[in-house]
């Protein structure tokens, strides 16, 4: 999928439910949920060049959502709480002037209380030389496994890691029962 | 270059030098050479005549370019039309003659897709005078080069699954304005996906799925009121493909498998909607093409494969020419018509069978001359190669299976190990006895291949095609054991040597065939291979394609419906099960099967403790686009099936097999193996890995070559205070060389502050612990006053030390020390002849350059 850019027209949007941002890598703490809250992994794969950022908007509620910004070149992984419900990757801002709007209907990422959710790895490929970008949307769930290891493994053991992308995915529950992570 | 960065060189060619053992398995070079022999870009391609005959085009490949060569028919005279750099941005996907003096050349760039570019020709009494280059669009594809139609083509732009069609003058200046929505052609024509044209551009019929409800339809357009009417609908599992419209405009002859389990070539009613003939068909054999003249008012010929090879039937006066003049020209392989000049007075004929990639004719018939003029690949004539041939066998159901079967020159003294070799799909495609350089590779290392055309495969009319839905894992593996079977029974190959390999469902089946067939194959081996299926589902494509996901769902199972069938199926589901050893291998950029299938079926080998090899191919995608990443994979497969076979091995293998059971100097020396690419292919990740081994458990050697690998940043980011710390390592156990190494960060203050001391004591260590290389370091810290008071004596003394050692890097330093005369009488000759026995690029230009000076003073004087 290729998108043109078109000029970007600057607009406040807001943050409501963002708590806590953990990039991976190191233990961290994590707070308990609510009711209604889920933790998010977000798995982003950038090529070409580096975006300012990306932006997760919830479908139901305008202005909610998440802004991912630092990114870097390769991997770039998160793990952030949540209300509850379905969001979907609305848009790539390279910088001031161009940004790429994605298909919001392809992109979805879905977030259900008391787990941890996966909705899928993000693949963006930017060119700079024709100014376009391609994304795919593909289940590495392996590789999350791999990340909440080494970040992430007490949250891992109070809440389920569960796929909520575009099919089911016996995988996270057959590895999970495998290797006797899933505590609960 | 200084001095002491040309003796690290030096050091490194005697580090990778060690190992006397030789990677032959044949007569031909090493399993690497030959790779690099069978898989090189195929030196012609694509060869299309012009509409007058006058001129041949044809794509030839160097490896690193790509050219689009004009070829004169009656000079055979060469001209360069275009080149592309094969690493470049774009790429040559394909090219058209528009007209005698237009070519359009289809480019691809990544990021950007298609685009077309123009060459114009200019032609002076005949010969080729000019040549000039046109960017013409971008996003479109050539739908006709409308050869009669001077300056003009039709293109097609897809956008959301639909396709608009145009006709540009490639003359005019404003292209991009002849792409208005307002000049499309399809404007007020329905949403079909394919389309018929008229010698001069015009739409004549549609057709293809309507995804509304999934229906092959076929729409007709009525000229004279200017609409579109459908005139057929049928299931979309039936093949209806319209060929050619009648000039009434009554009938239309169609390639179509409605009326029979075959495709044959049928005259429809369009009237009366019925079948009104059988204009051609093959027995037991799908005819998959028809050819339509370029005035597309005559259906020319029929394709189709039989017997495994491509056969073209033609129904005019090109027959005459293949059956009489051409065949009995041509005897070694297959001959056949690629191109034509309008009045058929001069043709392209290739020939190709299985151990010739094909070989390009010009028959010219008023002179009834057959000339050769290119070969795809001349160099695979080298190789003495087996003919393929015609294997059937009858599967667990009774299914009659088709395979082809080659063997190794060699078969009849021994009997070779057989590999069988499934292809991929499963549904819809198939292998042929034309040459593939994957099987020939394989037979020239001296195995027998078998390449089953299971169920599922294409040609063999539909009711086996649609036998292969969803028999993943089921009676496509039956089909394939029976091939398997029928070759062992013939006693031809080694029974108790028989792997499996194979690519994207190939390597599917040769992992769910490791699991459930232990007893007939012993090892086997998967490159871009389904290891799940479910995650077959997790796909973007098929989310915005409900099309494509139905189709999916029939192919493989319905994950809603039958997750436990497909769980029972998928090779990582059942990891546990397998006993055999597996090689598995995957391309980082593969959009169509994952590497998500490659790190969960890693993950449950490593899981599971089973018997595995792996390796990932940088930037490589579903196949393989780049020498080196299909020169390593062969390389590693070959050693491993050696392995796994225990046959005779390759030094890879047997350092291989040495380093899995613990051994720490075979375990560097495979290290050394994969980071000087000397013998095969190099690959720092899995020389870090080795050295790594060995390093952990104490070897001082591998310490240091670890050290290397981090002090240079090969395949990893340079890690000065790591290399530092590895060196320190063995050099705490006397590894003289690690010393040198050490001194040199101190020297250059690299992971350390700058130490010319420590750096001189560190060399003295070297020397002390044998490694007299160093005296060169120390006699140059003299020279040049590093860290000690400057002492060209000592330094000249040193020197010549380290000469009589036989350190010959030593005597470009004496040689400097003469030209300059430094601590010497200055003697250019003296410092000539010293240069001259330096073997080092920097003597040799030292010496080059003395020379220069030298001759022009004595010419002066």
């Amino acid at each position: 999928m290729i998108n043109r850019p078109f000029p970007y027209c600057s607009y406040f949007f807001t943050l409501f439910s963002l708590l806590l941002i953990v990039p991976c890598r190191a233990e961290q703490y994590f707070d308990d949920l609510k009711a209604d809250e889920g933790y998010l992994v977000l798995a982003v794969n950038i090529e070409g060049m580096i975006p300012k950022s990306l932006k997760l908007e919830s479908k139901a509620t305008f202005g909610r959502g998440y802004i991912m910004d630092s990114l870097g070149y390769g991997e770039n992984f998160r793990v952030i709480k949540l209300s509850a419900g379905e969001y979907a990757w609305e848009r790539l801002k390279i910088n001031k002037t161009y940004r790429f709007d994605l298909d919001d209907e392809a992109f979805l990422v879905n977030v259900e209380a008391g787990k941890i959710n996966y909705s899928g790895h993000l693949l963006v490929s930017i060119y700079r030389q024709f100014e376009t970008a391609s994304f795919n949307y593909v289940n590495r769930s392996s590789l999350v496994f791999d990340e909440l290891l080494s970040c992430c493994n007490t949250l891992r053991k109070k809440y389920p890691l569960v796929f909520t992308g575009l099919s089911q995915d016996p995988f996270i529950k057959f590895y999970s029962d495998l290797t006797e992570m899933e505590t609960k | 270059m200084k001095a002491a960065n040309c003796i690290f060189i030096i050091v490194l060619t005697v580090l990778f030098s060690s190992s006397s053992l030789a990677n032959r398995v044949s007569t031909f070079g090493t399993s690497a050479e030959i790779a690099k022999t069978f898989f090189k870009a195929y030196k012609v391609n694509g060869s299309k005549i012009s509409p007058k005959g006058k001129s041949i085009a044809y794509i030839e490949s160097t490896g690193k370019l790509s050219t689009i060569i004009l070829l004169d028919t009656d000079s055979f005279k060469k001209y360069v039309l275009f080149e592309n750099k094969f690493n470049s941005a774009t790429s040559i996907v394909d090219y058209y003659w528009i007209d005698n003096q237009n070519i359009v050349v289809e480019l691809h760039a990544a990021g950007k897709g298609r685009m077309l570019m123009a060459i114009n020709l200019t032609f002076d009494s005949g010969n080729l005078s000019g040549i000039n280059h046109q960017y013409l669009i971008d996003n479109v594809y050539v739908q006709s080069p409308l050869p009669r139609v001077k300056n003009k083509l039709l293109v097609t732009r897809w956008s959301g699954g639909v396709s608009s069609v145009f006709k540009i003058d490639i003359t005019s200046k404003n292209i991009q304005g002849q792409l208005r929505s307002k000049l499309k052609l399809n404007k007020r024509a329905p949403k079909a996906k394919n389309w018929l044209t008229s010698s001069k551009g015009g739409l004549i019929l549609g057709y293809g799925v309507d995804e509304d409800d999934n229906q092959n339809k076929v729409w007709l357009k009525d000229h004279k009121k200017n609409k579109w009417k459908q005139i057929w609908q049928g299931s979309e599992k039936d093949k209806f493909q319209p060929v050619l419209l009648s000039k009434d405009r009554k009938t239309l002859l169609v390639i179509s498998n409605e009326k029979s389990n075959y495709s044959s070539l049928y005259k429809y009613d369009l009237i009366n909607q019925q079948y009104i003939e059988k204009v051609y068909d093959v027995k037991n054999t799908d005819v998959d093409g028809a050819i339509v003249n370029i005035d597309k008012d005559e259906v020319i010929g029929v394709s189709f494969i039989r017997g495994g090879f491509r056969n073209y039937k033609y129904f005019n006066k090109l027959e005459r020419y293949l059956s009489s003049s051409l065949n009995d020209s041509i005897t070694e392989s297959y001959p056949y018509v690629v191109d034509y000049s309008l009045d058929k007075s001069k043709l392209i004929v290739q020939t190709s069978d299985s151990t010739d990639p094909g070989t390009y004719h010009l028959f010219d018939v008023s002179e009834w001359q057959l000339i050769k003029f290119a070969s795809k690949a001349p160099w695979i004539k080298d190789y003495p190669l087996e003919a393929s041939k015609v294997i059937t066998s009858h599967s667990s159901d009774g299914q009659k299976i088709e395979s082809y079967l080659t063997l190794p020159v060699n078969y009849k003294i021994n009997k070779p190990p057989l590999i069988v070799l499934p292809h991929g799909g499963p549904i819809a495609i198939r292998d042929t006895l034309h040459f593939d350089p994957h099987v020939q590779y394989l037979a020239t290392l001296g195995y027998a291949v078998l390449q089953p055309n299971y169920r599922g495969s294409s040609g063999y009319g539909k009711q086996f095609k649609n036998q292969g839905m969803k028999q993943w894992g089921r009676l496509i593996e039956d089909d394939i054991a029976s091939a398997a079977y029928e070759v062992i029974n013939s006693g031809v190959v080694d029974e108790n040597k028989v792997c499996i390999y194979g690519i994207s469902y190939g390597g599917y089946s040769a992992l769910i065939n490791a699991i459930n067939r232990p007893n007939l194959y012993k090892c086997a081996v998967s490159y871009a291979g389904v290891t799940d299926l479910p995650l077959l589902f997790n796909d973007l494509m098929l989310s915005e394609s409900p099309k494509l996901k139905s189709l999916m769902k029939e192919i493989v199972g319905d994950p809603q419906t039958e997750i436990d069938t497909l769980i029972q199926f998928s090779p990582v589901y059942q990891t546990e099960a397998l006993s055999i050893p597996v090689f598995l291998a995957q391309g980082d950029d593969d959009s169509r099967v994952d590497i998500e299938h490659f790190y969960r079926m890693k993950k449950l080998l490593e899981y599971y403790k089973k018997d595995f090899d792996s390796m990932v191919l940088k930037n490589e995608g579903h196949g393989f686009k780049y020498l080196d990443n299909i020169v390593s994979f062969y390389v590693e497969l070959d050693s491993f099936i050696r392995e796994s076979l225990r046959m005779e091995l390759t030094l890879l293998s047997q350092l291989r097999k040495q380093s899995e059971q613990g051994d720490l100097v075979a375990q560097n020396e495979l290290g050394q193996l994969y980071e000087s690419g000397k013998e095969i292919p190099k690959n720092y990740v899995k020389a870090r890995e080795w050295y790594l081994k060995a390093a952990d458990q104490g070897l001082a050697e591998a310490q240091n070559n670890l050290g290397l690998i981090y002090d240079y940043g090969r395949g990893v980011k340079v890690d000065f205070i790591k290399a530092k710390e590895l060196y320190e390592k063995a050099a705490e156990q006397g590894y003289a060389v690690a010393y040198l190494n050490l001194g040199y960060l101190y020297e250059n203050g690299q992971g350390v502050s700058q130490n010319y001391a420590k750096a001189m004591s560190l060399f003295d260590q070297a020397v002390k612990h044998g490694h007299t290389s160093a005296l060169v370091n120390i006699g140059y810290f003299y020279e040049m006053g590093k860290g000690v008071q400057q002492d060209y004596a000592k330094a000249k003394a040193l020197f010549e030390k380290a000469i009589s050692k036989g350190h010959t890097s030593a005597w470009g330093r004496l040689g400097y020390l003469y030209e300059n005369g430094f601590g010497v009488t200055k003697d250019y000759q003296k410092a000539l002849d010293c240069y001259e026995k330096d073997k080092r690029d920097w003597a040799k230009k030292k010496h080059a350059s003395l020379l220069k000076k030298h001759n022009a003073m004595k010419s002066a004087s």
